[in-house]
């Protein structure tokens, strides 16, 4: 058994945190098998969508999975159906994917690198205090809180949050590149 | 839509916060519909870059969107 589906085992039943686990595994191969798909799709709400499901599978889950990284494999098929399904609904065909093109292979998340990490927190911290107040408050809050209430909590425009946060992420890639971490190589 | 303007439109559709419809679909934010095709892939490696930068600060290594699905999730059970 991979630790994928280790990780999607223990969250069987319905145990939120084993879940959380399982998620951080996936949740970045799930997003970038729908990179084909992102003039089509809010991929985000896609990822989420595929995520919650799986969720269910977990906690009513008769259906057993089988092979390597079942649950992958399968959160994988589920985004898929959901992006095409999701661009049709919402009248952009156009601009998915061929259906026959072949699928790329998506791994299985590597482990964190701990380094690039530490050089984001270093990055962030080096920051000026309104961006630094502003990227601080998304990233903390941004899972929960929609943009206007963070910024309403700041005391900031929506505009105005928006554009600290734009400053912010190009310090913060600068400061990254100059630590020989490229914000290409931080999104491949 | 000038350079900084696409730039804030971008950034608003990088949060992984979801509003839901009344049949409890996400939807996308109101931001991702003004975007063109073009912005809509550089949305894209934003939110991956951020995801990133989330997990980064947070105590327990979870994204935005994994916190976003547990807050669901807890709604749920």
């Amino acid at each position: 058994m991979t630790q994928i589906d280790s990780l999607f085992a223990n969250a069987r039943g319905g145990n939120p945190d084993a879940f959380a686990d399982w998620m951080g595994s996936v949740e970045l191969p799930i997003r970038r098998s729908l990179q084909r798909f992102a003039r089509a799709v809010d991929v985000e709400a896609i990822v989420q969508e595929a995520l919650l499901r799986m969720w269910i599978l977990a906690r009513e889950g008769d259906r057993e999975l089988t092979g390597e990284n079942a649950s992958l494999r399968f959160a994988l098929g589920i985004a898929r159906n959901l992006a095409r399904a999701e661009a049709r609904r919402l009248g952009r065909e156009i601009h998915l994917p061929p259906e026959d093109l072949p699928e790329v292979p998506v791994e299985p998340d590597p482990p964190s690198d701990p380094a690039l990490r530490r050089a984001i927190r270093e990055c962030i911290e080096r920051l000026a205090k309104k961006p630094l107040q502003a990227l601080r408050a998304r990233l903390d809050l941004g899972g929960l809180l929609a943009d206007r209430d963070i910024a309403r909590r700041m005391g900031m425009s929506v505009n105005a949050f928006l554009q600290n946060i734009v400053r912010a992420r190009k310090q913060v890639a600068a400061c990254l590149e100059g630590k020989g971490f490229p914000l290409h190589e931080v999104m491949s | 839509m000038n350079a900084r303007e696409r730039e804030a439109l971008i950034e608003a559709a990088v949060t992984p916060f979801r509003e839901r419809d009344r049949e409890g679909r996400i939807i996308p934010p109101p931001a991702w519909w003004d975007l063109p095709p073009d912005a809509c892939e550089e949305a894209y490696r934003f939110q991956l870059v951020t995801r990133e930068m989330e997990k980064a600060v947070d105590p327990a290594g979870r994204s935005g969107t994994a916190r976003a699905v547990l807050a669901r999730i807890m709604g749920m059970t």
